[in-house]
């Protein structure tokens, strides 16, 4: 597709995690094969539990982490094989924000120096005009000028969440990672965080890979959703398509669980709720990766590991059973 | 709902002290936790919700001190009861879950003999009994193979089996009431689930009184039958869960709830056109708060008296109160 901005490819992340009890080493398998691609102008969303692996994706984008297998491009770029200067010259493409603004930018650093630090050191403009993008950025995210001259810690939490997102538009990037970037944060100020988003989206053409935990964040920002458990997309399809008919069991125990504040009291109760909690990522299971803890599981999920297989418009799904399953979700059953 | 509450905090004034004087945190807070009920205390961060808690407790931080106002335990004033009293109370009657489960459970002895140990102290059980009695609360709050993890050290267990531990231990002397601050912050949604779920289940067979701190109106939603809203060291608006989260009087308690997402499934997840509406700027420092309603630079309907005279707490239905000069009765559909 000639709209599309970012390509990952069967990508592996593995970590090493020390000597194994038997002898041996033991690897952490954090990321093991996804595939997705983000198209210019849109946000792709990436959900899951602690541990699923969603950080470990955004590290490889970022080239934060070595990458053990699979590809990834920006355009034409394959920036999982850039080293050196060739990394150095697309660096301005693609930034990232955060989950914690508060560890996330230098305390000794003041706000406009911390804006042009990616035009600093990629070497981008001169001084007079850094200063005059890191201005013009700071009144894009909703910022005075003049805070330019304050430090960190005389920001709020939402307002450094801001300055984060300033600093990451600096180099005028086509693609933002945004990792948990609202998750620190109270309800109202994520709230002016995500409009902020969406905004610089409309205003500006960005493209974002957002990961969230939480599913109507999610909702609320993103075109395109995966969702992952234990390294792997168990489900990914188009937002529409996702939230009115998903078929994974791990996608409708994360529905099951979530909240509202419209629910009746008790509600968690007359739900089908997950037990248990995922299994170690240092020895996952042969079969689906979710089999211990899904209600349909048989035999044959135990021991054979289903594929990602289409279901038209996107929808692509890892359950050998997709399509036979009863929602256990009302509102699901109502749409299909 | 009339009769002494269980709990009852009137007015009550948290201050800390500062080279500059003395800052307030809490500012003649009120409210009521009946028996068997649970309240839950929503608000943004730093708006007092942990140091309401802790004043209950008597367990402020160094520097802290309730300056005004009551804390009255079936009708016992506990601000000036001595510390021996205290300390009774606090496992036996009132027993509190932190939001951090690894700083409040000891590194060094395993899970069942701080449960034992709870007990002991509290109960007067002998060793067997007490162990016996550690046993069953791992059993009640779900934990797998509990005669076995009764030798486990804290660290072997998730953050999920540890919270369950700190309601197993939080629950072992059958206290009146249970304060849990932020329970599930840190757990995952499909663990938080089964939290509360385990907490509405241990409510209903014990009768314990909750009072659940939360930033999350959806957990209030599902876990609450009272609840206060807090802003800025104020309790603003306070009464039963349904009127609260259905006919908010606060424009404070409608803004929260109009800036929290809503996870729309089924035909509502096609028409894309949601839009979250925000509450413009941000909460006012310590030390540094508006003179009229502490809410009125982010009100959407201040006007001039909001801003120079703070509003009184209004009736506004049965139980519903509101510290605010606009906030409307509940009109009765
Ligand atoms: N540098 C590392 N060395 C070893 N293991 C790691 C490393 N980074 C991450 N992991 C492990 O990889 C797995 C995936 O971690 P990751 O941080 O990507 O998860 P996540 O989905 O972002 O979780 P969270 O929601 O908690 O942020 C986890 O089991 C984690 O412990
Ligand atoms: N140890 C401390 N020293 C100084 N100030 C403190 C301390 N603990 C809390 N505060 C301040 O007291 C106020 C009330 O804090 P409190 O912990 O009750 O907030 P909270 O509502 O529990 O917030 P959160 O949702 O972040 O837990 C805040 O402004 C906070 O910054
Ligand atoms: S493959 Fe089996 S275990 Fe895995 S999600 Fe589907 S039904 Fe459940
Ligand atoms: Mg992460
Ligand atoms: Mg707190």
């Amino acid at each position: 597709m000639s709209d599309e901005l970012l390509r990952v490819n069967g990508l592996k992340v593995h970590f090493d995690a020390g000597r194994a009890p038997g002898g041996g080493r033991r690897t952490v398998h954090a990321v093991d094969g996804v595939d997705f691609s983000v198209r210019k102008g849109t946000s792709y969303g990436i959900v899951g539990e602690s541990g699923s692996g969603k950080s470990t994706i955004a590290q490889a984008i970022m080239r934060l982490v070595p990458i053990t297998e699979g590809s990834i491009f920006l355009k034409e770029h394959q920036i999982s094989g850039l080293e050196g200067q060739s990394l150095r010259a697309v660096r301005d493409r693609f930034q990232m924000v955060f989950q914690d603004p508060f560890s996330s930018l230098n305390p000794r650093k003041k706000a406009r120096a911390a804006i042009r630090e990616p035009l600093d050191l990629l070497g981008i403009g001169d001084e007079k005009g850094r200063d005059k993008v890191a201005e013009d950025m700071l009144a894009a995210v909703g910022l005075h000028r003049e805070a330019g001259r304050l430090f960190p810690h005389q920001f709020s939490g939402g307002q450094r969440q801001r300055l984060c997102i300033a600093r990451a538009l600096a180099s005028r990037p086509e693609l933002i990672v945004c990792d948990e970037p609202v998750s620190a944060l109270d309800v109202a100020i994520q709230a002016q965080i995500l409009n902020l988003l969406r905004q610089l989206q409309a205003e500006m053409g960005l493209s974002y890979v957002f990961i969230s935990h939480d599913l109507a964040v999610v909702q609320y920002v993103c075109d395109e959703v995966a969702v992952m458990y234990l390294g792997e997309f168990v489900e990914k399809a188009p937002a529409a398509k996702l939230f009115s008919s998903a078929m994974h069991p791990y996608t409708w125990s994360l529905m099951s669980a979530a909240l509202s504040p419209e629910a009746e009291r008790g509600t968690l109760a007359k739900r089908p709720l997950l037990g248990g909690e995922p299994p170690s990522p240092t020895a996952p299971p042969p079969g689906c990766r979710f089999a211990a803890r899904c209600p349909f599981a048989t035999e044959r999920c135990r021991a054979e590991k289903p594929a990602l297989r289409g279901f038209g418009e996107g929808h692509r799904v890892a359950c050998h059973y997709a399509g036979e399953l009863e929602p256990p979700i009302p509102e699901l059953r109502r749409a299909a | 709902m009339t009769g002494t509450p269980f709990l009852e905090v009137r007015n009550l004034t948290v201050e800390m002290k500062g080279e500059s004087g003395a800052i307030r945190v809490l500012d003649d807070v009120s409210l009521r936790i009946e028996r068997g009920r649970t309240m839950g205390i929503v608000g943004e961060s730093g708006c007092g919700k942990s140091m309401t808690a802790l004043a209950i407790m008597r367990l402020l931080p160094p520097g802290f001190e309730i300056t005004a106002g009551q804390v009255l335990v079936e009708g016992e004033d506990i601000t000036r009861v001595p510390e021996a009293r205290m300390r009774a109370l606090r496992g036996n009657d009132i027993s509190m879950i932190f939001q951090e489960p690894m700083t409040s459970l000891n590194p060094v002895f395993t899970v069942g003999d701080q449960i034992a140990e709870a007990v002991k102290q509290h109960q007067g059980l002998d060793a067997g009994a007490a162990e016996q009695r550690a046993i069953e609360m791992l059993k009640a709050v779900q934990i797998p193979g509990a005669e076995a993890r009764l030798h486990a050290y804290p660290h072997e267990f998730s953050g999920g089996m540890r919270q369950r531990v700190m309601i197993a231990m939080a629950l072992a002397c059958q206290p009146r009431l249970i304060i849990a601050d932020e329970p599930t912050t840190a757990l995952d949604v499909t663990v938080q689930a089964q939290i509360f779920a385990l907490m509405r289940e241990l409510q209903q067979e014990t009768g314990t009184a909750i009072m659940l701190i939360t930033h999350d109106l959806g957990a209030v939603a599902e876990l609450a039958d009272d609840v206060a809203v807090f802003y800025a060291g104020k309790r603003i608006e306070s009464g039963p869960a349904g009127a609260i989260l259905r006919h908010a009087a606060h424009p404070y308690t409608s803004g929260l709830m109009s800036c929290t997402p809503r996870l729309r499934l089924s035909a509502a997840a096609r028409d894309g056109a949601a839009v979250l509406r925000e509450i413009p700027g941000m909460v006012p420092q310590l030390g540094r708060m508006p003179q009229g309603c502490r809410f009125a630079p982010r009100c959407p309907l201040a006007d001039d008296r909001c801003r120079s005279v703070m509003p009184p707490d209004v009736e506004v239905g049965p139980a519903h109160a509101a510290a605010c000069w606009k906030a409307e009765t509940e009109v009765m559909a």
